[in-house]
């Protein structure tokens, strides 16, 4: 350090006083020194302040700026207003009742919104109003082509059977194929409907998988060898047989995959494989058709499961379909648990693969299935009007060795179950002279016989189906049906007549829930909502309890059930769950299973009840 | 009580001559993070003090009497006549959750004759606000913690603690101090002048920082840096963020470390989201001034004083102080008439209860910790 390099404020201070130049002496060096560090310090840390100085200011000019723009357009905004008043009133001058007036030109504005928002909520409720007379009416149109299909579709089943010639039998074939199209496609289109208007619902029966698998080879195995392409149905020797679960939806989407995977296959293949993991009581199962056909487009794959979407147009004209198989395919699988992914690679092929979690049936249920398979020396009275359908529903069930009696109408039904013995009667709605309802108000009233009634409609409707519960019928059933389902229902209301007679006539009472809640509808409408979520919940929860024969959830899902039932009147399915719920804690298997079994039979009826009740709450709220 | 200090350079090796504090039970070395490796410090301390718990800090700067001195190692052995002290420490806390670590040091150190606790933790990734408020989680409210975070000569990468042979990276030592003999103040002040708008936190997690009124924060700095943009983290320190709380207090925090990758800055401390924060720039003066108050906050008796001074001082401190940083030191120690036994370290943290008694993490304060021994 010397003294030129001295700060300059230092140098000339050090001139000034001390009157020193060029060389610093020893005794003021270190002096010196610390002095002109502070200095140097002070210079540099002078730069770092203004220039954060001069950032800040401009920082803080610019909220300054963007303050004063926002203080205008208050100022704009009071100005406006203070216009407006004038534009009112021109000659008075602005004052605090012109607040006021402000207050009323805002409600009015709003006002007028409302009023607006309501012309819309109106028109979006009947948007969908009209939404739902189209579903009505889809539903409707396909139950009228439905019961002629049927018809067809059987007789040409009988007559294929008789002896008639070469030539016969191609038209019969031709008829039997193209009435089979013709209801696939009518059985998609309610399909869909029902899954759009969320009344699609799974059961859980117990079931042979292999008798569902089986039949799909032979059936398509005559297709598949006809276009000359392999088919091959593989599943592991080891596969459980006995499950619990919806055979015919399971049975619906494989058929649906299999029908496709054929259609747009012309060589090579068709596989389906099955394979199953076992994950403690859970078996998951999982289904793949694979095929070596056109394969779809990537950008494809993800709208295909969409209803009335194809891969385009051409394949409409070329391969036929609705459009509508995969989608429903998809929704049953999620309705079953599952889900539908496909891989595919334009002319490769594709693989559809789902996969769903199925338990193993008990013992007990096994025997129950294998057991009852016939109906020899039943009586079964068959009331019908039309022709070809008494002709079905005969050919049928003389399969199963029953005693056919037949009625053409109500009248004669009440009749038959006056004069002779009847273990079941399968009653049509609309019929001449006396209806299906009618006649079972008649049974039931008049003769005060207690003998089960399976409707067999050709109608799917809710009304309709309230109309049977409420006249005391046990069933309903669709047409066409099943004939496995059908005989299943029979066998089940033949053993177990009685003790659902005892449940069919179960109806809601109120009264306590209203003591309860005061009166309060709002509170009732919440309690019934809470039930209905309540008896949804607790019987799947009781289906798998049984699925698994796990008797200590049984007793205690019944246990919790069963004053809920009390409460809303309900006192026969009360006592039916406290008797299963004493079951289940004494080990008593014996009866338990039927009981079971007609508690969860009586799920749809339930919650049809307690539903009915709920809406008629609601009405009388909106009605006062 | 009686102390003794003892200095190693690189150029003058610890001296042990005219030591006479043979049953000293601790040392405190504070010690350049360089110098740390290289000699057998441990050794050659525990052969002089034999009874000794010796515990070491890597430091950003050594305090040694009244003087600050770099790379060193400065050793301060104390007697204690009538207190009793406990040492607890957590090791392999990386990863850990800081507070679960604060109260199980707490919980080992806890009697009912606990006075005081002193902390010394590893500085470089420490979540110092979750260590203290763990700490004093259940402590009795009457007990202070006080202490710092160690330092790494202003690196911000890692830091040093280390109780007898034991040393690490990963370390907490908690020191208790029990019995009525021993008499503790402490007193902690800054001294930064607030400047520019008030700036609300707007994306924050825990101690990173990410925006400032919605704008990023680290573009905020660098273009008040200017120039000494390329000098960061180092260089925010310049910029220390003074975080306002609603209840009218407010902390100082410095930057540890940025993260270009993400944009974001690590403080000392937690920035919540919701703070209003304004930023802080030095006056020399008044910093150094401000040593000299939390000196005089300290002091236990008006008429006596201190028989040890523990001061922990902000490495930001002496980043903007540079040569004139000694200058704090010396003013502390005007405040007790040079009467009594300086040690203490620059630190990536200060540890201190605030004016409203609740313990806490400090950044660019000067903090003191004063002890007294009644006989």
């Amino acid at each position: 350090m010397t003294f030129d390099s001295l700060h300059p404020l230092l140098k000339r201070q050090v001139k000034k006083y001390l009157d020193l130049q060029g060389e610093i002496p020893e005794h003021l060096f270190n002096f010196l020194k610390s002095i002109n560090q502070s200095y140097s310090l002070y210079d540099s840390n002078r730069e770092l302040v203004d220039r954060a100085m001069k950032l800040s200011g401009e920082e803080l000019f610019e909220k300054n700026a963007m303050l004063f723009e926002e203080a205008a357009r208050q100022r704009a905004l009071i100005n406006n207003i203070k216009e407006a008043i004038r534009t009112i009133s021109p000659e008075k001058e602005i004052n605090d009742d012109d607040i006021l007036r402000i207050g009323e030109i805002l409600t009015n504005t709003v006002n007028e919104r409302k009023e607006f928002e309501k012309q819309i909520e109106e028109s979006r409720q009947k948007a969908e109003e009209s939404l739902e007379t189209r579903k009505l009416f889809l539903a409707n149109i396909s139950h009228e082509i439905r019961t002629p299909i049927s018809a067809i579709s059987g007789m040409s089943g009988i007559l294929a059977d008789t002896e008639i010639s070469e030539t016969q039998k191609q038209y019969v074939n031709a008829i039997q194929s193209s009435s089979k199209s013709l209801m696939v496609i009518v059985n998609d289109i309610l399909d869909m409907s029902k899954l759009e208007s969320g009344k699609f619902s799974a059961e859980f029966i117990p079931f042979d998988l292999r008798a569902i698998l089986d039949p799909l080879y032979t059936t398509y195995l005559l297709r598949t060898d006809e276009k000359g392409i392999a088919f091959s149905v593989d599943y592991p020797n080891d596969m459980p047989k006995w499950l619990f679960g919806d055979p015919t939806r399971l049975g619906q989407i494989l058929n649906n995959l299999i029908s496709n995977a054929i259609k747009f296959t012309d060589q090579g293949k068709v596989t389906l494989k099955i394979t199953f993991d076992k994950k403690g009581k859970h078996n998951e199962f999982c289904f793949s058709v694979t095929d070596t056909g056109i394969g779809i487009d990537q950008e494809k794959l993800k709208t295909i499961f969409e209803f009335f979407s194809q891969e385009d147009n051409t394949i409409t004209r070329r391969f036929g379909g609705t459009g509508l198989g995969l989608a429903i395919s998809k929704s049953i699988s999620e309705l079953l648990g599952g889900e539908i992914i496909v891989e595919s690679e334009k002319n490769v092929g594709s693989t559809f693969k789902f996969c769903v979690t199925m338990p193993e049936a008990s013992e007990q249920m096994k025997k129950d299935i294998i057991v009852h398979s016939d109906l020899t020396g039943k009586n079964i009275l068959i009331v019908e009007d039309n022709e070809l359908n008494r002709f079905l529903a005969v050919t049928i069930l003389k399969k199963w060795n029953a005693n056919i009696h037949i009625a053409e109408n109500g009248e004669e039904a009440v009749q038959a179950v006056r004069d002779m013995p009847v273990d079941v009667v399968l009653m049509d709605i609309q019929m001449p002279v006396m209806d299906g309802v009618a006649a079972s108000i008649a049974i039931r009233k008049e003769l005060n016989s207690k003998v089960p009634i399976i409707a067999l409609t050709a109608n799917a409707l809710e009304s309709e189906k309230e109309k049977c519960w409420q006249a005391g019928m046990n069933e309903y059933i669709t047409k066409p049906y099943n004939p496995d389902y059908l005989r299943e229902k029979i066998i089940f209301l033949i053993e177990n007549s009685t003790k659902t007679e005892e449940h069919s006539s179960e109806h809601v009472s109120m009264q306590s829930l209203s003591e309860l809640m005061n009166g309060s509808k709002e509170q009732m409408i919440r309690m019934t909502k809470v039930f209905l979520d309540q008896i949804d919940k607790h019987f799947n929860e009781l289906k798998l309890a049984f699925s698994e024969n796990d008797l200590d959830q049984i007793s205690k899902i019944t246990h919790k059930l069963k004053s809920s039932f009390k409460l809303f009147g309900l006192n026969k399915t009360g006592i039916l769950l406290e008797r299963i719920e004493h079951r289940a804690k004494t080990l008593d298997r014996h009866e338990l299973n039927s009981e079971l079994q007609i508690i969860l039979s009586m799920q749809p009826r339930l919650t049809y009840l307690v539903q009915k009740e709920l809406n008629q709450l609601i009405l009388s709220i909106s009605n006062s | 009580m009686k102390t003794e200090q003892l200095q190693w350079t690189v150029n003058c090796d610890w001296d042990f001559t005219n030591s006479s504090l043979k049953n000293a039970q601790l040392v405190l070395v504070f010690a350049g993070i360089d110098i740390i490796p290289n000699c057998d410090h441990y050794e050659k301390l525990h052969a002089v003090y034999p009874d000794a718990q010796i515990v070491l800090i890597s430091t950003s700067g050594e305090i040694h009497g009244n003087e600050m001195f770099d790379n060193s190692a400065s050793a301060t052995a104390i007697y204690f006549e009538k207190t009793p002290i406990r040492i607890s420490t957590k090791e392999n806390i990386a990863g850990r959750d800081a507070a679960q670590i604060g109260i199980e040091l707490a919980q080992e150190l806890l009697t009912e004759d606990l006075k005081h606790i002193l902390v010394f933790s590893e500085g470089g990734h420490m979540n110092g606000d979750h260590l203290i408020a763990g700490i004093s989680k259940n402590l009795p409210s009457h007990i202070a913690v006080t202490g710092g975070l160690a330092g790494d000569s202003a690196r911000f990468a890692k830091t040093q603690v280390g109780l007898n042979k034991d040393i690490s990276e990963n370390m907490v030592i908690a020191i208790g101090l029990y019995g009525d003999a021993i008499e503790v103040g402490y007193g902690s002040n800054d001294g930064w002048d607030l400047f520019g708008p008030l700036r609300l936190v707007t994306k924050s997690e825990e101690n990173v920082l990410f925006d400032l009124d919605d704008t990023n924060a680290l573009e905020l700095y660098e273009k008040y840096l200017g120039e000494r943009a390329n000098e960061l983290p180092g260089a925010a320190l310049l910029f220390p963020l003074c975080i306002l709380k609603p209840d009218g207090t407010k902390l100082v925090r410095t930057i540890l470390s940025i993260n270009e990758e993400n944009q974001s800055m690590v403080f000392a401390g937690n920035v919540p989201v919701g703070s209003k924060v304004q930023f802080m720039i030095a006056n020399f003066d008044r910093v150094i001034d401000s040593a000299g108050t939390a000196a005089s906050t300290s002091r236990i008796n008006e008429n006596e004083n201190p028989d040890l001074t523990l001061m922990v001082s902000c490495v930001g401190r002496k980043l903007v102080m540079q040569n004139r940083t000694e200058e704090e030191i010396e003013a502390v120690a005007d405040t007790y008439n040079d009467e009594s036994t300086f040690c203490g370290f620059y630190s990536n943290g200060e540890i201190c209860p605030t004016t409203d008694g609740v313990n806490s993490l400090h950044n660019q304060t000067m903090t003191i910790t004063t002890f007294k021994e009644r006989v």
